[in-house]
Order: C-alpha cells, then sequence, then structure tokens
C-alpha cells in the first residue's frame, strides 16, 4: 500500500517537473512590461509600417535589432526649447513616451526588455531565414495583432527542427515576408504548394545536424 | 613493411657523443635506450621514465578529478551546496534580460556583424600588418594584412593557376596575443606621482600643468640636464617628434636601448653603407641558405615575412626546394625547419665563418669541391670534426654553385667582425642586392646620435640629468644587471615614465602616465620594406591613456591629438599634404599606396680582420661554458608576462609553460651530473642565478640557452588567493653591458634542488606501447623523406614511407558516402597540413585559443595534462640525442569520416554534420569522456573546471581574488561572441572553426553565389605564416585544399584504422646535400631504392595495398590520379 502511494507520489512529481519544464510551459506566452507601451498592433496592424521600418538588420545579420532611439525620434520628437518639435510632431508631449525622450536627450538607452531570447549556445541568423523566403509570423506569430508583445511560439529546438525538417508550410515568395496576414490568393495553391514549389526554385535545403545551430 | 631501421650495432656507433647519452641515460634512469629509436618526443620517452609512462597509460595522469591544489574539501562544499541554493532559488526560466539599443546608431553597422580595420604598429621590436575584427566596437580577433605590399610580395601557396582568391597573410605569435592585453585590467589606469617619497594620484591635467613649467625650466638651459631613454623605433611620428624635442632643447642627451642586442650587426651595415643601414633578406629566390646561429624564420623581427618566402621555395610540387643550413647552438626554429643542422657554440660562430669564408674563396679561386670517396659513413656516424669538416665543405659547395640565388646570416647578437664577415662572404657570392638588401635604417633619428644606455647610466650616477622621459618597454627590468639602472633612476630629481604596467621601472620613477595600447593609439609604422603604414586606434582608450606620440607632444607643450600628429608625419612622408581621399584611402588599405623605398645601391665597404678563436666541438671544460640569452618565443623580453596566452603557450622547442629553464644538451648535462629537473646554479664571478635545468637534444656541447622574459609576476594564483605569481627566473644578474646575449666564462653547479617544470611534449601521446611499438608507429603520424626518395619514387613515394596494410572496407555503408554524392549538399570541408612549411612557429595555438574562446588552466593543471589547446604543435625529434633532427606536426581533430568518438557518445552530443565536420553540442555533453578516451589523435579536451568564470587565469570573472570584479568583466570583451563559452563536464575540440564556415555559407547565400576558394578559412589557416594550413572545400575539384590532398605528398594520419580524417598531411621533405645524410635518411633512400623488390617481399598484400592510404578523405575524386609532378629545378 504504502508502495503504491510512493509510486504514485513519483508519478505525479515526474509529471509535474515535465509539465514545468516543458518549453510550451516555460516559454511561450512570456510578456514582459517594456519602459514604453510601444503597440505593434498601431504600428504594424494599423499604420501597415513594414517591419524592416525599425528591424532594419533583419535581412543583412543575424540580429534583427531592436532600432535605435533615433528611429522613435523620426516621428515622435519631443518638444524643443522654442516650445516646437524639431522634426515631426506625433505626440510630442505625451506621457508614454517620456523614457523615448529622455533618452534622446540624456544619450542613454531605452531599457527595451528582451522576449524571445535563445540560450547562448543556440545561434539564431535572421537573415538566413528572411532571405530564404520564412516570414516573421512563423516565429513571432501575429505581431501586428499585439498591443503588448508576448511570445507565441515556444521557440524550442523540437519546434526549430520541425520546421526545417518540413519547411514547406513556412516559405512564401522573399517579398512577403514581413506581410504577417498573407494568405495565398485564390488559384495560387496552398501554402505548401508554393512552399514545395519556392523550395525546389530557390534549392533550400535546411539542415538538422547540431553544428546548424550550436557552435 | 614498415621502413625497418638499420640497427645501430655497436661497431659503428662510434664517438662520444653516443656514449654520453647512454652515460646519460644511466644516470638518470638506469634504462637502456632502445637502439631502433626512430622517432621520439622528449628525453623522458626516449628513456621512458616513470613519468612518461604515466602519461601514457593514463591519458590524463593521476586522480584526473580531483580538485586543484588551493581548493580545500571545504571549499568545495561550500560551492556545491552555493550551487544547489541558486539552482532552487532562480527558478527555471531564465530571468528579465534587457537590450541596450543604441540611441543614435552609426552608419554601415549592423549590429553582431565584424567588420575589419587594417592597422599596422610596432610590436615587441616587429613591424606587423594587420586586420583587426571589430564587432560592435570591440576589437576581437587580430588578423595579417594580406593587401599589404609586402605580404603580397611573398605570397606562398601561390596555386591558384590566375585565378583571383581570397588570401590570408599570418601574423607571428605576439600579434595574436596582443588582443588580451587590451582588455587586461592590470594595465596603467592612473596617472601618478611620487611627492615627498608618496605615490599620489593625479590627472591628466596635472601632467599636462606640469610638462608646460617643466618646458619653460627645460627651454632656459636649452636641455642641458634632460635625458630622453627610448627603445628603438621605427615610428616616423615618435623619430620626428624626438628630432623636434632636440631641436627645441639642443643639449638634451637621447638614449637609445633594445633589449634585443643588435648592436653590432647595425654597425657593420653602417660602415658597410657608409650611412645608417640595415639588413633585409630576401629569401624568395634563394635557394642556398645559410643560417648561421640566426633564427630568421623564429625569432626575427622580420620572421613573418622571412616564413612566407621560405615557404614560398618548399613546394617539391612546383619543382621548387631550396635549401636550408643552420649552424647554431640552441634548437631554433630555423633549426629545426633546416636540411642539415650542426650544433656549434655561439661564441665560435666566428671561427665557423672564418672557415667557411676561406673554403669560399678557395672554390671561387677554381678550387674543386670534395666528392665524397665512395660510400661514406652517414652524417651522424662521423666525429663531431668530421661533421664540421663535411658541413663546411657542403655549405661553400651550395653556395658558390649558387652565385647570386644564396645567402648567409649570422645572429645579430654576434660581435662586428663577424657581423662583416658576413657581409664579405654574400658580397664575393654576389648576394649582395639580390638576396641580402642593405637598406636606410628605418629607426635612425635626424639629427640625433643615441648615446648608449651605459653612458647614459654614468650620467645618471654622476647626477648630470635631472630630468628623464622613459618612452616606455621597461628597461629596469630588461636592462642588464651590472648597469643597476633602477638604483639610477631613482637618484634622478625628475623622471617620467610612459608606463604600460605597474612594473620595475615605474617603482623608481616620479611620473607614471598610463601608455595606450596600441590598439588604442594613432601611431604609424614603417615595414621592413620601407612601406608607410598607419595605426588607427580601434577602440577610444579604455583605461585612460595616451599614446607615445601624444605625450611628446605634450611634453614638447603641443597637446596635439594623435590623428594630428601622424597626419603631419603622412604629410611629410609623401612631401606633399595628402588629400583627405588618399588619406581615407591609406587607412582603408593599411599603407600609403606608391611610397617605397629602395635598397641602397653603391660600394659595400666590408673590410675587416677574419674572426679568430678555435672550433671546439667535441669537449669543453666547467668555468668556460657559454650562456646564450635570447629572447622567449612567447614572452619577447618580458613585456608579455602578464598575457596569460602567452604564459601558457608551449615554447616552440622545448614545449615548456610557465618557466624558463636553462637549456642544456644530454651530453652536457651528463659531463656535469645535471638532472633534468633540478636546479642549477650558473656562476660568472660574483654574479649568479639559479634555473631548472631542461634536457635539449640538439643543443650545443658547452653551451646553455637561457630565455629572457621571467621572474616577473604574472597574475594571482589560484581561487581565493592574494598571492601574486612570479613566473620563471630573472637572468639580468648574469648580463653585462658588453655581453647581453653571449655571456662565456660560465660555471655551472649542480644543486640537486629539485624543480617540477610543466611541459606538453609528453601529453597526448597517440602511441601505444614501448618505444620499439613508437618507432614503428610514429613513421604512421609523421611522414617526412628526401628530395631524392621524392623523385624516384613517383606516385608510391608516401606509401613507402608509411605502414602498410590490406585493403581497408567498411563492412556497412557509411552515412558520409552518400552525403558525398548528394547534390543538396554543396560543400563538403576538409583541410590540408603541409610538413614541409610548417615551422612550428605557434602562432596557429594562439590564433585558435583566440578565435574559440579557449580557456587558460595555469601552471599547476598543465603539469596534469589539462591543457585546452584545440590544436597542439607535436614536436618529434628524430636520430641520435646529440645530432637530432625536429619535425612539426600541427595535430587538431582531424574531423574523421568514420569517427571513433561519435560511436561510443552515449548521448549523441558529438555526431557529424552532412558536410563533413565531426560535431561538438556542448549542451549535449554529459562528460563521460568517452570519446576522448577513444579518440585515436588524442585532440579532445575536457573542463574539469569552469575555468571560464571561477577557476583560470584569465577569464575567471567570478573568482575570488585580487582584482575587483568591474576588472574582471574587462577580460571578458575578448571573448568572441560567436562561439560558446563551455562551462565544467563538457568536452570540447577543434570544429573547423564552424562558426566562420556557416557565416560564410550564410553571407554567400545572402548574396546569391556559392562559397568561393578561400572565403572561409579557419583562425589557425589565417594565422599561419607560411600558409601550412590550408582548409576549403573537397567537392570543389578547384579548390586548393582538393589540389593539395591529392598532392603525392598526401597522406592520412593513422590510415589503417579505417576512420578517414579529413585533415590530411602533405610529407615533410628535406633536400639534404648527400654528404650531410643522417643514418635514417640513408637507410630510407635504400629501400625507396629496393621499393621495386617490394611487394614480392611482402606477398601476402595486394598490390593495391597502398591504395586506401591517400584516398581516404578525398571525397568525390577516387580513381583520380594524383598530381604533383616533380620537376628538377631544386638545389642539389
Amino acid at each position: 500500500m504504502l508502495g503504491m502511494f510512493a509510486l504514485a507520489g513519483g508519478a505525479y512529481a515526474g509529471a509535474v517537473f515535465l509539465g514545468a519544464t516543458d518549453p510550451l510551459t516555460l516559454n511561450s506566452g512570456y510578456q514582459p512590461t517594456q519602459p514604453v507601451p510601444f503597440s505593434h498592433k498601431i504600428h504594424a496592424g494599423e499604420l501597415k509600417m513594414d517591419c524592416r521600418y525599425c528591424h532594419v538588420n533583419v535581412q543583412k545579420g543575424a540580429h534583427a535589432t531592436v532600432p535605435p532611439t533615433a528611429t522613435c525620434i523620426n516621428c515622435h520628437s519631443p518638444i524643443g526649447p522654442d516650445g516646437a518639435p524639431k522634426l515631426s510632431a506625433v505626440h510630442p508631449a505625451s506621457e508614454k513616451l517620456r523614457a523615448v525622450h529622455e533618452s534622446w536627450e540624456s544619450g542613454e538607452s531605452v531599457p527595451w526588455v528582451r522576449i524571445h531570447k535563445l540560450p547562448d549556445f543556440v545561434f539564431f541568423n535572421h537573415s538566413a531565414h528572411v532571405n530564404r523566403g520564412v516570414s516573421c509570423v512563423s516565429c513571432h506569430g501575429r505581431i501586428d495583432t499585439m498591443d503588448k508583445v508576448y511570445q507565441a511560439k515556444e521557440l524550442s529546438m523540437a519546434w526549430c527542427i520541425d520546421c526545417h525538417r518540413n519547411p514547406e508550410p513556412h516559405i512564401r515568395p522573399v517579398e512577403l515576408v514581413t506581410k504577417l496576414d498573407w494568405e495565398p490568393a485564390e488559384g495560387d495553391g496552398t501554402r505548401e504548394e508554393i512552399g514545395a514549389k519556392l523550395r525546389e526554385e530557390l534549392g533550400i535545403h535546411p539542415q538538422t545536424n547540431c553544428a546548424v545551430c550550436h557552435r | 613493411m614498415q621502413a625497418k631501421q638499420l640497427p645501430i650495432t655497436s661497431n659503428d656507433t662510434s664517438g662520444s657523443m653516443t656514449g654520453a647519452a647512454v652515460a646519460l641515460s644511466d644516470s638518470v634512469s638506469g634504462k637502456k635506450i632502445a637502439s631502433t629509436a626512430k622517432y621520439w618526443r622528449s628525453v623522458d620517452e626516449l628513456q621512458q621514465t616513470p613519468e612518461f609512462e604515466q602519461f601514457l597509460h593514463r591519458e590524463f595522469p593521476q586522480a584526473a578529478s580531483e580538485f586543484p591544489e588551493g581548493v580545500s574539501r571545504r571549499r568545495w562544499l561550500k560551492l556545491m551546496s552555493a550551487s544547489l541554493a541558486l539552482g532552487g532559488a532562480s527558478g527555471c526560466r531564465y530571468g528579465p534580460v534587457e537590450f541596450a539599443s543604441m540611441v543614435v546608431r552609426p552608419p554601415n553597422t549592423v549590429p553582431g556583424v565584424p567588420k575589419h580595420y587594417a592597422t599596422n604598429f610596432e610590436l615587441a621590436g616587429r613591424a606587423v600588418h594587420l586586420l583587426v575584427s571589430n564587432v560592435d566596437g570591440r576589437p576581437i580577433k587580430i588578423e595579417g594584412n594580406p593587401e599589404h605590399p609586402l605580404m603580397k610580395a611573398s605570397e606562398p601557396n601561390d596555386l591558384s593557376g590566375g585565378k583571383e582568391r581570397f588570401a590570408s597573410a599570418g601574423t607571428d605569435v605576439f600579434s595574436q596575443g596582443c588582443i588580451l592585453g587590451l582588455y587586461d585590467p592590470d594595465r596603467t589606469a592612473r596617472v601618478t606621482r611620487v611627492v615627498d617619497g608618496q605615490v599620489e594620484e593625479a590627472t591628466w591635467d596635472d601632467f599636462s600643468a606640469f610638462a608646460r613649467d617643466h618646458l619653460a625650466n627645460l627651454k632656459e638651459s636649452q636641455g642641458e640636464s634632460l635625458a630622453i631613454l627610448m627603445s628603438p623605433t621605427l615610428s616616423p611620428s615618435v623619430s620626428r617628434l624626438v628630432a623636434d624635442t632636440v631641436k627645441l632643447l639642443p643639449k638634451a642627451t637621447v638614449a637609445s636601448y633594445s633589449s634585443v642586442d643588435n648592436s653590432a650587426q647595425l654597425a657593420a651595415c653602417e660602415k658597410a653603407a657608409g650611412q645608417p643601414a640595415e639588413l633585409l633578406f630576401d629569401l624568395n629566390q634563394a635557394k642556398a641558405i645559410c643560417c648561421l646561429d640566426s633564427d630568421l624564420l623564429g625569432n626575427d623581427p622580420n620572421m613573418v615575412v622571412y616564413s612566407r618566402q621560405f615557404s614560398k621555395g618548399r613546394t617539391p610540387a612546383l619543382g621548387k626546394m631550396s635549401r636550408l643550413y643552420a649552424v647554431e647552438s640552441r634548437f631554433s626554429i630555423t633549426g629545426a625547419a633546416a636540411d642539415s643542422r650542426l650544433a656549434v657554440r655561439s661564441s665560435q660562430i666566428g671561427a665557423f665563418i672564418a672557415r667557411l669564408e676561406q673554403r669560399v674563396d678557395e672554390l671561387l679561386a677554381g678550387g674543386s669541391p670534395v666528392i665524397a670517396a665512395g660510400e661514406e659513413a652517414a652524417f651522424d656516424r662521423i666525429t663531431p670534426a668530421e661533421q664540421l669538416e663535411r658541413t663546411v665543405e657542403a655549405m661553400a659547395e651550395d653556395l658558390t654553385k649558387h652565385k647570386g640565388e644564396g645567402l648567409v646570416s649570422v645572429g645579430s647578437h654576434q660581435p662586428l667582425d663577424v657581423q662583416l664577415a658576413a657581409l664579405r662572404l654574400n658580397q664575393k657570392l654576389g648576394n649582395i642586392g639580390k638576396g641580402v638588401q642593405l637598406r636606410p635604417s628605418r629607426s635612425a633619428i635626424e639629427g640625433v646620435t643615441p648615446v648608449s644606455l651605459s653612458d647614459l647610466t654614468d650620467a645618471l650616477v654622476k647626477g648630470s640629468v635631472d630630468t628623464l622621459w622613459i618612452l616606455g618597454d621597461n628597461p629596469v627590468y630588461t636592462a642588464p644587471g651590472d648597469l643597476k639602472l633602477g638604483e639610477a633612476i631613482s637618484q634622478v630629481k625628475t623622471s617620467i615614465y610612459l608606463a604600460e604596467f605597474e612594473d620595475e621601472t615605474a617603482a623608481v620613477c616620479t611620473w607614471r602616465v598610463p601608455l595606450a595600447h596600441q590598439l588604442e593609439s594613432w601611431g604609424d609604422v614603417l615595414g621592413a620594406d620601407g612601406s608607410y603604414g598607419i595605426c588607427q586606434p580601434q577602440i577610444l582608450p579604455l583605461l585612460n591613456g595616451k599614446s607615445q606620440c601624444e605625450v611628446l607632444s605634450l611634453l614638447q607643450g603641443q597637446a596635439e591629438s594623435g590623428e594630428a600628429i601622424v597626419k603631419a608625419t603622412a604629410d611629410k612622408i609623401s612631401g606633399k599634404p595628402l588629400l583627405a581621399r588618399v588619406w581615407q584611402e591609406s587607412l582603408h588599405n593599411g599603407f600609403l599606396a606608391d611610397f617605397f623605398v629602395s635598397p641602397l645601391t653603391g660600394d659595400v665597404q666590408v673590410e675587416g680582420a677574419k674572426p679568430a678563436g678555435t672550433l671546439n666541438l667535441e669537449s669543453f671544460e666547467n668555468g668556460s661554458l657559454e650562456v646564450l640569452v635570447t629572447i622567449s618565443d612567447t614572452l619577447f623580453d618580458g613585456r608579455f608576462a602578464k598575457n596569460v596566452w602567452m604564459q601558457e603557450l608551449p615554447q616552440a622547442m622545448t614545449k615548456l609553460v610557465w618557466d624558463n629553464a636553462a637549456l642544456i644538451s644530454p651530453a652536457t648535462a651528463s659531463i656535469l651530473k645535471l638532472k633534468q629537473g633540478e636546479m642549477v646554479r650558473l656562476v660568472r664571478g660574483e654574479q649568479s642565478i639559479e634555473l631548472p635545468v631542461f634536457i635539449m637534444p640538439g643543443q650545443a656541447l658547452g653551451s646553455i640557452t637561457a630565455h629572457l622574459g621571467y621572474g616577473r609576476v604574472c597574475r594571482d594564483e589560484a581561487v581565493d588567493s592574494d598571492e601574486q605569481v612570479v613566473v620563471g627566473r630573472d637572468i639580468a644578474p648574469l648580463r653585462t653591458f658588453e655581453n647581453l646575449s653571449v655571456i662565456t666564462d660560465i660555471e655551472a653547479r649542480g644543486t640537486s634542488i629539485p624543480f617540477k617544470l610543466a611541459t606538453t611534449q609528453d601529453h597526448f601521446a597517440i602511441d601505444e606501447l614501448g618505444l620499439e611499438e613508437t618507432a614503428d608507429r610514429a613513421g604512421m603520424l609523421i611522414r617526412e623523406g628526401t628530395v631524392e626518395q621524392l623523385d624516384e619514387g613517383g606516385a608510391d613515394y608516401v606509401e613507402h614511407l608509411g605502414l602498410h596494410h590490406p585493403p581497408l572496407e567498411s563492412l556497412w555503408e557509411e552515412p558520409i558516402n552518400t552525403f558525398e554524392g548528394d547534390p543538396t549538399i554543396p560543400y563538403q570541408w576538409g583541410m590540408t597540413i603541409d610538413l614541409n612549411k610548417c615551422t612550428g612557429c605557434n602562432s596557429c595555438v594562439v590564433a585558435c585559443q583566440s578565435e574559440n574562446n579557449i580557456p587558460v588552466v595555469g601552471k599547476e593543471q598543465v603539469s596534469r595534462g589539462r591543457e585546452m589547446h584545440w590544436i597542439r604543435v607535436d614536436r618529434y625529434f628524430r636520430g641520435e640525442m646529440e645530432t637530432p633532427q625536429i619535425v612539426n606536426q600541427p595535430v587538431a581533430c582531424v574531423h574523421c569520416e568514420t569517427a571513433p568518438c561519435e560511436q561510443v557518445c552515449p548521448v549523441a552530443a558529438t555526431v557529424h554534420t552532412e558536410e563533413g565536420i565531426n560535431a561538438m553540442a556542448y549542451n549535449r555533453c554529459v562528460g563521460t569522456r568517452y570519446c576522448a578516451n577513444n579518440c585515436p589523435y588524442k585532440v579532445r579536451r575536457f573542463n574539469y573546471f569552469n575555468y571560464g568564470t571561477e577557476y583560470g587565469y584569465f577569464y575567471g570573472w567570478q573568482q575570488k581574488g585580487k582584482i575587483e570584479e568591474a576588472s574582471r568583466k574587462l577580460q571578458q570583451l575578448v571573448l568572441n561572441p560567436d562561439v560558446t563559452v563551455r562551462g565544467r563536464g563538457v568536452m570540447e575540440k577543434c570544429t573547423y572553426c564552424i562558426q566562420r564556415v556557416q557565416n560564410g555559407k550564410i553571407t554567400a547565400r545572402n548574396s546569391g553565389r556559392p562559397v568561393q576558394d578561400g572565403e572561409i578559412q579557419s583562425a589557425c589557416q589565417t594565422a599561419c605564416p607560411t600558409q601550412a594550413i590550408v582548409f576549403g572545400d573537397l567537392k570543389d575539384p578547384g579548390s586548393r585544399v582538393s589540389k593539395l590532398q591529392k598532392d603525392l605528398r598526401a597522406y592520412a594520419m593513422l590510415s589503417e584504422l579505417n576512420i578517414k580524417p579529413r585533415t590530411l598531411y602533405l610529407t615533410r621533405v628535406r633536400n639534404t646535400h648527400p654528404r650531410l645524410k643522417l643514418s635514417q635518411q640513408l637507410a630510407e633512400a635504400h629501400h625507396a631504392e629496393a621499393g621495386g623488390a617490394h611487394a614480392e617481399h611482402s606477398g601476402e598484400h595486394a598490390d593495391n595495398a597502398h591504395a586506401s592510404d591517400t584516398s581516404a578523405g578525398v571525397v568525390g575524386h577516387a580513381g583520380e590520379t594524383k598530381t604533383g609532378e616533380t620537376k628538377k629545378e631544386v638545389a642539389h
């Protein structure tokens, strides 16, 4: 009887441990509060700004890069000593933009909180994916509908490998990678069919060996 | 079968040397030397001492998992409980991480993508031309600048066939290591002054205010009481500022002191050319190269250029094969590369050159060379006197045969008459203006005649100097002991020192101002060919330093910026104000275009007396020993003593780390009754020093070599310790101003005080048991032959050198075969290492350490066999104790296609990629170490501790100790962000620089093209000054690596195991003069001649028994014949 309890207890502890350490539980849904309540829903969704207006290096390097303060200031320039904003005046006096304006004046970084983080032994390269037609939405979800960004996918190794083994559903024409709400037009076939065709054309052969990501 | 060594029987073993060696072995271990020894790595191995056997039987000797000394059980418990507590507290998800985004991002920057900037500076007396990789504003890796004209002209591996390819330039070890110095928190960070015997902190403003008053005072007396002490400089800006100072203060004294003594060589050049001049050799076309105590490929300031040029002349496939002679007292890098070597005391080099000159004169006057009468005894079977006779004869013959295509070089420390004799020989042979060039001195300063350090010290003692400026380089430490420079300086009223560290010189000066690192400062340098290169800062000064130029400008009351100073010099050099465009181009390219300095032409005055002295290679007396003081391969003159990469870098020939020693030949040690690992006292008059004995075969009889640069504080030792560690012993007390390098009349007294030296030479021994087995097997590891064998052997050449075995077949289909045929896998990576080009200079080892974040473990851990270097340079001796040859073999992971390590890993942490790289997934490794046990090459390294954080020397930023945590974090900045920092309990090894491969592939792919040959180069390859290492794609038949793998010298190490390594070696080929061949060389030649009969007497082997040997590792080209026909253009 006691043995059975111990067994049941062990099984329960195991289940809790496995459940608690599953990447789906651990990582997805992480939604920290940012110093500036920047809404991707307004900028990328309603205003239809391209992702690359801010994340300029996504096609050039490993990091998509968080924009420098100067990018924000292009539109949200603070009010100068003469009472007028220097560049363009979108909410120049908004309290929500205080951290941005402080950064602009002091030269200190805006302390953005990182949401999507891979372990230190994983080396992910944005340019290798985006230039092959893998859209932002595949890993980040519908950012253009998020007021406050959260991690939508688990970003675990199994999840990465799923796509490396079967990339077709995630490949679209390269010029459409930042169009997060893209759906194949009628008559063009399914995502898989379009993906398979592009894969053939571009010679996309993702590898699944350790050294692809672990260096 | 294996080329069997002719047994050396007692009747042909003659001469006192062998007797001495046997006597030594009796005295040390009582064991007999196995007479079949063909290759051996150390005296320990040859004699099979218990220490060696321990390393052989147990890959990691004795209690490999023990904590290092200094970590108590209590501390271990503390560590364990702390990590448990941390594990509980921190939960499962990582905490919040902040981005530090820029406020304004500079144009053309992509965070995380390295930029490469050209720069040139003077480092350890060498002009270096570099490309620095800069990631997010932080320099992290040094490479050579292949665009520099000096490097372009000496491109060694020109297999391109006219196709444009990515080149590499190579560097020396100091350039590779200097990046670590940049992030050294021990560097001077504050301006300090001494007031009333107390050290006070000051600021740069205080210093400039002081400098203004100071200058006003000096001007009144026209600088009569001012002296400037500097090293000879190659920087035109520094020269210009010193010249300006002397113009401003005409009565000032300038003293010049170089810790590496080359005054006699400069004096000889000046006498010969009639103006301040220096020597530059051109090894590009040289057919006969004679180095007399001269280490052109090692210690020489131009070693990178010379190594490249030398390597160019060592390509048998292109029919180029020079002949290199080395006559020297210590075993130098040049000596190891030489075709023939003779050990002669440094103090007898003069007598040697006199004899050579006499013989050359005779031959030039129409004498005929001595022709061997019938079969002669091998070179190692004759007496030293006969060896000397034959060497002189062969050298004279080759030099006169190749008039105008040879060169004679003598060590810069040799006296004036020897220097003149060498110039005279070169002139008689028509080499001047060709292989030997006299060039205008780069370090001469206009209007300044420097005085010697000895004169300066006299002036300081007399009190005629009130003010002393010391422009860096720690002269108090490097000065000879008899000058007592420190005491003299401490008597001076005002002494200003440009301090890199708070060192011995800083301790006696009244003002210490922090000197900026070369990577932080503006500057310039004149290259060996006179080209002008600018040093541009890679980062703003981290520790508040200023460059030499800026401080000199401050002292002149100008306070100009470094950039303005250098620009003014550049304008002056080019004779007109530089256009902004030209200036930008010069910065970008790393040199000023269309600016050349021609060699001096005109009459050369080389008259002088013949060097006197006797030649005695057979005996010596205790009391008349000589000590050759030479710079350390790793620490130079001590200026890299705080650089732990350099401290842990095995010295080129001894493989010693963290120490210097008295290098003594086996026979000398036996006669003096000295034993390895005991202290010896070296006495000269009233002065004496103690050094541990290190028995080094190949040292000249009666000559002891000692390295400069030791006896200094390095860093705090281990965990939780405030102790400062003095590494090695200072040899300054023995040096005098008159005898800086060659110190004679030394008496050696054994002390029988034990001393533990750490050497890596027996670590990771591949061999099985027993020396006899070693002798048989070493031939499989390193293969070596002569030019004649290569000519005669043809396509079978390499197999004759190796082990013969039946054809090797796998029982099942290897997965790699499928990958090789798969068109969706575009690349198959591979490497070749040319043993004929490798000089063993160690650049690859430091480059790998820098690129791959390899930790430093310290002497105590190294002596347990735990060094972490991913690439090691194995040094094999060959032949007899007193006349050995050395072969160097760099060994890193060879990426076997059927890798034994992969088959035993229980967690699949090491697996193959489709492209043939044996990958290591650190996060999966559980540390069973099975893989290391199963690796036949012994290239895997295990992290016994968190060397990266809590234990270890440089990156240990979490460890407690003297250095504050913030400073420790400064050290971390040297880490390459593209490579994982490994933790405790994880195995690691060479990855073929997988980060470079992956990034190179992504870059090429993003621009829609395949990776080009040479676009991806491993770190060891870019650092190699001889281009011995070539990495590339084996699937491309036109790539350099594919061509080299099909060279008839290519072989796979341990090919009989059928593990198909992707790294192939190219055999060493010696072009030894027929009369100087050692018995092994003769025996092998004999074997090769009998090659026809070979197949018959090993009848059990099929005819194609050789086939698998070299085709292993060559992918996709089975059946293609080998290329690389040998043409006869060889110096015979």
